[in-house]
């Protein structure tokens, strides 16, 4: 290289060691740079706790959903109460029987309501086990269905064993009989139907606090 | 299986037809319901020996569990005809065992089947990597024949024969299988891995409850010591009631 040229690159080395350019060089990086690289992670930041405060929502609605499916689950004990009495040797009168049909229909509209409440909350829960929940659900409410049904089938026919225009009574006396085993062995698939439904829950409630926790 | 002496569909008055997902002892309840007995034998009428033991080996295999806590994870576990295998990864294609072996403290081999087992809880071995601690509660520790010797009540059963025992067992099997808890849910027709027995949570009690069985198209449960005596107990806690988990 001559002298010449050698003098021009040692002028170019000198104005970024120069005060000017150095000063160039920081404002770049400090006005520039170090803001986007900021920017970038401050959006990171944002997304990642946006993300978690939905999964934290839906977590807690999961929650919600499970509490009032146990609500669900209480009906058939207050249903069972209410028949209680034609169930067992106490003497029921026609006046218990209006009475019961009354509040048996005010427990079959909570009930309902109930049954309303929790389906609103199915959609909290995560699309790829919902299907599968819904059905396992409708399945309990079958058990449930058919166990209603029983209950009121034992009032009727306890109903007619009091009637005392009724003269043969055996085979009301049958049938309460396997009424009664009807009814226990319907609250038995009704439990296991229960725990299907609430054991689907908590796995995904405990998938979805896995996934929450993967945020911190 | 004798169909006189195990069940008749014309006496059921006080025999409940279980379809139960396993029955669960203790589970607080939410109340309602007959209350009557869970058993798998007629009221009233002489229980064998042969019936007992028949149930007793159906109750080994047909083992359930609820909510396994696994460490690491939020997510439990639940399933029926639980069972031990050796596993590699995911496959449980290996031989089902029934009962848990190991050494005791004083170092004497011992095996309790599942059938006598109320409930475990697996520990870290600090000494041995591919070992682990486990403290069996068996419950009932009598035999079929003994049981109907002495014809104990449901307390007598809890009073006297309920134990604690604890097993060092080996986790590593051969060609580098792990022990795993595994369950059979049907309609599945094979094991699938609940979890293997170390990654259980440690200090954390995994509950065995009982399954059920079909006899003459009739589902009845498989707790194989509900005899007379020990049913017309009134502590005896199998009963028809409107259950809540725990």
């Amino acid at each position: 290289m001559s002298s010449s040229e050698a003098e021009q690159a040692s002028s170019k080395s000198r104005w970024y060691e120069s005060k000017i350019g150095l000063l160039l060089i920081g404002s770049v990086l400090s006005g520039i740079l170090v803001p986007l690289f900021q920017y970038t992670q401050e959006t990171i930041k944002w997304k990642r706790q946006n993300r978690y405060e939905n999964v934290k929502y839906q977590l807690g609605m999961m929650r919600d959903g499970m509490k009032e499916f146990v609500m669900i689950h209480a009906f058939n004990a207050e249903a069972y109460e209410r028949i209680r009495p034609f169930a067992e040797n106490t003497t029921v009168n026609s006046k218990d029987f209006e009475t019961y049909a009354s509040q048996h229909l005010d427990m079959q509209n909570r009930r309902f309501q109930q049954n309303a409440r929790f389906a609103a909350f199915l959609i909290y829960f995560p699309e790829n086990g919902r299907g599968n929940l819904r059905e396992t659900y409708n399945d309990y409410l079958g058990a449930v269905q058919d166990y209603m049904g029983n209950l009121e089938k034992l009032v009727q026919v306890r109903s007619g064993l009091v009637d005392s225009k009724i003269a043969d009574k055996s085979g009301l006396q049958r049938e309460f009989q396997q009424l009664q085993d009807k009814i226990d062995s319907g609250l038995v698939l009704i439990n296991q139907k229960y725990e299907e439904v609430l054991q689907m829950m908590k796995q995904q409630i405990g998938g979805k606090e896995d996934e929450s926790e993967s945020y911190m | 299986m004798r169909a006189r002496v195990i069940c008749s569909l014309a006496a059921t008055s006080l025999l409940l037809l279980s379809i139960e997902f396993g029955a669960h002892a203790g589970r607080p309840d939410i109340g309602g319901g007959s209350n009557r007995v869970q058993t798998p034998y007629k009221y009233g009428s002489a229980v064998t020996l042969k019936d007992v033991t028949t149930v007793k080996s159906i109750a080994s295999k047909s083992r359930t569990i609820t909510d396994v806590v696994k460490a690491g994870t939020h997510i439990t576990e639940t399933g029926e005809n639980v069972a031990l295998m050796y596993v590699r990864g995911d496959a449980a294609t290996g031989t089902p065992l029934y009962q848990i072996a190991g050494t005791t403290d004083s170092g004497a081999k011992q095996s309790i089947d599942f059938s006598e087992i109320e409930s475990f809880v697996v520990s870290k071995d600090e000494s041995n990597a591919s070992s682990v601690l486990i403290d069996v509660q068996q419950f009932p520790a009598i035999s079929a024949a003994e049981l109907l010797e002495k014809k104990p009540t449901y307390t007598d059963l809890t009073q006297f024969y309920s134990r604690k025992i604890r097993l060092k067992i080996n986790t590593a099997g051969p060609r580098g299988t792990v022990l795993a808890l595994v369950v059979k849910n049907p309609p599945a027709k094979g094991y699938k891995v609940a979890a293997p027995v170390s990654d259980l949570a440690g200090n954390s009690q995994v509950k065995l409850g009982y399954g059920v069985f079909s006899f003459q198209s009739l589902p009845l449960p498989a707790i194989w010591w509900a005899t007379e005596s020990v049913t017309s107990d009134s502590k005896y806690p199998y009963r028809v009631k409107v259950r809540a988990r725990r």
